[in-house]
């Protein structure tokens, strides 16, 4: 008992505030509670520090989810980046190529459609691609990703 | 020392023909077998204790189970916890996919478009149908970007379509490549450990840490996978 209320002390030397749970329902409790919470400007003191750390977890936390690399994970995987980037274009050129081949069979105008859409394919590649590395990817709509991430921009 | 490519050949094992459809049980539905049943193992057999302070394997299904479900969390919010049992379902089917790939003459499902492409069609019908249901047909608005010109919509809108049927084809194609590339690096470079003497104790260096790289590989695009299925179906709910 002595030896432990021995180490509440020793823990309350900077400023004389308490450093124990405050729900802890042990002696050493009770005592450092009588002992050492009569002055109120020790207990002003000890609420303030505990506002702060609560403070700076709660913008850590929102730091970490606001970080334009969510989607990928972490920023130092580049093959990871490359990888989709590479995918978001080749998947955008087919689908383009997909949807000119068919169009062209139901309307009965080869080769014209295939060309059209094999371009516009290759447009929504590239845009694919910089919604990739912009981190903007999470919309279609470009105007309003944009706009999100400039909300976003706003509340960090 | 059989050749690179190999390794993704798929065998019946078991032939079988439904209406003159091959439907045969092959070593790829024979490996999507094992991982679902193990999968299915590992969540009820470390979880049925339910123990309130968990023990090595409770905690690790925890860590699974918390981990997928903060990502709902972050990137759909709460609404998107009823659809939690899929992604939870897609995410330890495609992990365990991949990781299983990396045992020794195993078989690498997610290495096959045909299987990712199924996963990723069936990820984008149902957000489509996700959206449509909760907008209606404002979920249009989708395919032509707020703020531009109205004049530029003869071109913006077939790029927007584009881009989005782009989307199971990219999840597809994205998985399939990093199976693919990283099991065909492997066995190359496994080939030359054996070919050059004694200076083969550089591959075998290299193969060591290309073995590590893939296993968190195939742990990282189980989760890329997961994640994006997050944002479509944030895009689906959330549309503003």
């Amino acid at each position: 008992m002595s030896a432990l209320s021995g180490g509440v002390l020793q823990l309350d030397s900077p400023w004389g505030a308490k450093y124990v749970a405050r729900a802890f329902p042990c002696d050493v409790c009770k005592a450092a509670k009588a002992g050492f919470t009569t002055m109120s400007d020790d207990k002003d003191r000890a609420s303030l520090e505990e506002l702060e750390t609560k403070l700076s977890a709660v913008a850590h936390k929102r730091e970490e989810k606001h970080s334009p690399n969510r989607a990928t994970g972490k920023p130092s995987q580049g093959m990871a980046i490359g990888m989709r980037i590479s995918a978001e274009m080749i998947a955008a050129v087919l689908v383009g190529l997909l949807i000119g081949w068919a169009l062209d069979r139901v309307l009965d105008t080869t080769p014209w459609l295939i060309v059209l859409f094999v371009f516009l394919g290759a447009g929504a590649g590239g845009l694919n691609a910089y919604r990739v590395a912009k981190g903007y990817d999470s919309a279609v709509g470009l105007g309003r990703a944009m706009r999100e991430r400039s909300k976003q921009g706003d509340e960090d | 020392m059989a050749g690179p490519l190999e390794q993704f050949e798929i065998k019946p094992l078991a032939d079988l023909s439904v209406g003159g459809i091959d439907v045969s049980f092959t070593n790829s539905a024979l490996w999507m077998v094992i991982a679902a049943v193990l999968v299915t193992c590992f969540m009820t057999m470390s979880m049925r204790r339910g123990a309130l302070v968990p023990g090595r394997w409770q905690g690790a299904a925890e860590v699974m189970y918390e981990f997928v479900a903060n990502m709902l969390k972050d990137n759909v919010g709460s609404a998107g916890r009823k659809y939690f049992p899929f992604i939870f379902t897609l995410f330890m089917f495609v992990m365990f996919g991949n990781l299983l790939g990396m045992i020794p003459h195993s078989f690498t499902f997610t290495s096959h478009i045909a299987v990712n492409f199924a996963l990723a069609l069936v990820i984008f019908i149902g957000v489509t149908v996700i959206g449509f249901m909760r907008h209606g047909t404002h979920y249009f608005r989708m395919f032509f970007p707020e703020g531009a010109p109205i004049a530029t919509a003869i071109i913006l809108i077939p790029i927007e379509i584009i881009s989005y049927f782009s989307r199971p084809f990219s999840l597809a194609i994205r998985l399939f490549a990093n199976m693919t590339v990283g099991h065909i690096m492997l066995k190359v470079i496994g080939g030359f450990v054996g070919l050059i003497g004694i200076l083969g104790v550089l591959p075998f260096a290299l193969l060591t840490g290309i073995t590590v790289l893939e296993f968190g590989i195939a742990a990282l695009q189980a989760y890329v996978f997961t994640i994006l299925t997050c944002i479509y179906l944030h895009d689906a709910i959330h549309m503003h």
